[in-house]
């Protein structure tokens, strides 16, 4: 099997500069993955190795994330429609016609915004760990709701204990059988890029307006139901914010889904990604 | 089962935390990785994820780096010497017979006072710009040079923008062919180990160190003109610590050494791991 070179690069989208792993033939299938919070396209690194053999994958950095640019809060507003707004953007540069795309975590509600816009060009949809579903809302999301219910200085002051080098670490190992399974540099390089000035406060104006993305489920889930897009859902049974019924969900709009569940926990693919990997190289063998 | 390419693990070895990565079965034929500055056994995650269904491979991270214990310099004393008794030690605890060992940078001159102490502890030698030779000192080695020799206030201002995120680009980056195939998270979690605090002063302590290894070359030209250990060299041929001079005098010595140059960096995986681990594999087979 032909093992491909994985490049990192930048370009402007929307006029800021998106940094982006991509890998694979040019002329092959695309992918495109969307990651989570509080992580980068480094959390693909061992994904892409496997999809790089039969399909060009791209995975950018959303902004206030990895390496794209973080324009500070005066000059960009860090909203859930705003990082969709850039994503399209670097789709629309890039000129991608048709592609199927993994969502996780925060990746799901910038992914559905894509499909809901650009129904045409989504041939599948692979989730992990992405959740559209109220009943997949754990009660880890408890703190963040009471910053929604009151959207008081206090109460989000009191979320920046999600962005605490043993909160990323927890959200790393929580689930997870083995701790020695968990490479260490992930959650380090999370946080080293978490502690730059100025971040907090855009995850805490992203915390906050995820709530459009909970009010937004119904229309997402409208989106299954009339287009009818394959989707595969590749599912850590153990994370602590995305429980395993979100993922059973997605049956009931599309009776088609594939719901799989790995004995693990958020970052499924720390632990699972030769797993995944394989479900997913089958799942996209039968799109079109 | 819970399945994953490699573990992250640690052993204790006279007090200190050695934090190492493991991968593949331990019935396969094993590889010990050795590389200090500047991103530690980090430098072989991909080179593990590639090798693993052949090798049984392990990658200690030195005493003061990466994720091993960073004990006290009252405690411990950070020299090559010391360094290579610890590693001997942890290598010892794993219980491998006869591994190959892959040295980059600092991992050589580990690997070599391992061997001098004993000679067939390793069965088999990958070298990646690494060194044991006058001649395989690079220009940024030579500008080094006055602070090896003389330790004070202005030899340093030399040597500390080494531990600077330009001057770990100069590890990652300068001779790249192709920067865009190099993974900036490397040099950014390299950035935050050598940043934390107390980290100048140990690194400091262990370049100047280096010293004691260029005394110690003779000895380990003596070492593989005696013994003609097989080797593989695998060269980023732009590294400006130790440049493909390096590896010419290792085969010059050892005429048996396979060569294989790479127009890249002195982290000649960062961009060409792909090619050098099959190059491995047909090594040792």
């Amino acid at each position: 099997m032909k093992k491909y070179t994985v490049n990192y690069k930048t370009v402007k989208a929307v006029g800021l500069n998106v940094f982006y792993r991509e890998a694979g033939a040019a002329d092959a299938p695309v992918v495109l993955l969307l990651h989570g919070y509080p992580t980068s396209s480094h959390m693909f690194r061992n994904l892409i190795p496997l999809l790089s053999t039969k399909y060009r994958v791209i995975a950018p950095d959303l902004p206030g994330f990895g390496f794209t640019e973080s324009p500070s809060r005066k000059d960009f507003s860090y909203t859930f429609d705003n990082l969709t707004a850039v994503i399209q953007g670097f789709i629309d540069t890039l000129g991608l016609k048709r592609f199927a795309m993994y969502v996780f975590d925060y990746g799901a509600p910038v992914g559905w915004r894509l499909a809901v816009a650009n129904p045409e060009k989504i041939t599948g949809i692979i989730s992990q760990n992405g959740n559209c579903y109220v009943e997949g809302l754990s009660d880890g999301w408890n703190p963040i709701k009471k910053y929604w219910a009151d959207p008081s200085e206090e109460n989000r002051q009191a979320l920046k204990m999600m962005t605490t080098p043993e909160t990323t670490k927890w959200q790393y190992i929580h689930g997870v059988s083995n701790e020695e399974l968990v490479a260490p540099e992930s959650y380090t390089l999370d946080q080293m890029l978490l502690d730059r000035p100025g971040n907090v406060e855009i995850q805490l104006d992203l915390f906050r307006d995820y709530a459009n993305n909970v009010d937004g489920y119904p229309g997402f889930q409208e989106y299954f139901r009339k287009k009818k897009p394959a989707l595969l859902a590749v599912w850590g049974d153990k994370d602590p914010f995305f429980l395993p019924p979100g993922a059973e969900a997605f049956k009931r709009d599309l009776p088609n889904a594939i719901v799989k569940f790995y004995p693990t926990g958020h970052f499924a693919l720390e632990t699972h990604h030769e797993e995944i990997g394989n479900d997913i190289l089958e799942f996209l063998k039968s799109l079109v | 089962m819970e399945k994953s390419s490699v573990a992250y693990r640690t052993t204790n070895v006279d007090g200190v935390t050695i934090f190492y990565r493991e991968a593949g079965s331990r019935a396969k034929p094993a590889i010990v990785l050795l590389n200090g500055v500047p991103n530690s056994s980090s430098a072989f995650q991909q080179l593990m994820m590639q090798l693993k269904d052949d090798f049984y491979l392990v990658a200690p991270d030195f005493p003061g780096f990466g994720n091993s214990d960073v004990p006290d310099k009252s405690s411990y004393q950070y020299t090559f010497n010391n360094i290579s008794l610890t590693i001997e030690k942890w290598i010892d605890k794993l219980a491998l017979t006869r591994p190959a060992v892959y040295a980059l940078g600092y991992g050589g001159p580990i690997a070599f006072r391992i061997a001098i102490r004993r000679p067939t502890m390793f069965g088999a030698w990958i070298l990646q710009n690494s060194n044991a030779y006058e001649e395989g000192l690079g220009p940024a080695m030579k500008d080094a040079a006055p602070y090896l020799a003389d330790r004070n206030p202005e030899t340093e201002k030399l040597v500390r923008p080494l531990l600077s995120l330009d001057g770990i680009k100069l590890f990652f980056l300068h001779g790249a062919a192709d920067e865009s195939r190099i993974n900036p998270d490397g040099y950014i979690n390299a950035l935050h180990y050598l940043s934390r605090p107390g980290q100048e002063s140990i690194q400091l302590d262990l370049l100047q160190n280096y010293a004691s290894n260029i005394a110690e070359y003779p000895k380990w030209q003596a070492f593989l003109k005696t013994y003609q250990p097989r080797i593989l060299l695998v060269w980023g041929e732009n590294d400006v610590f130790f440049p493909l001079s390096a590896a010419q005098a290792i085969k010059k010595d050892v005429p048996s050494a396979v060569l294989h140059s790479y127009k890249t960096s002195h982290l000649a995986l960062e961009e060409y791991g792909t090619e050098i681990g099959e190059e491995i594999k047909h090594f040792l087979k």
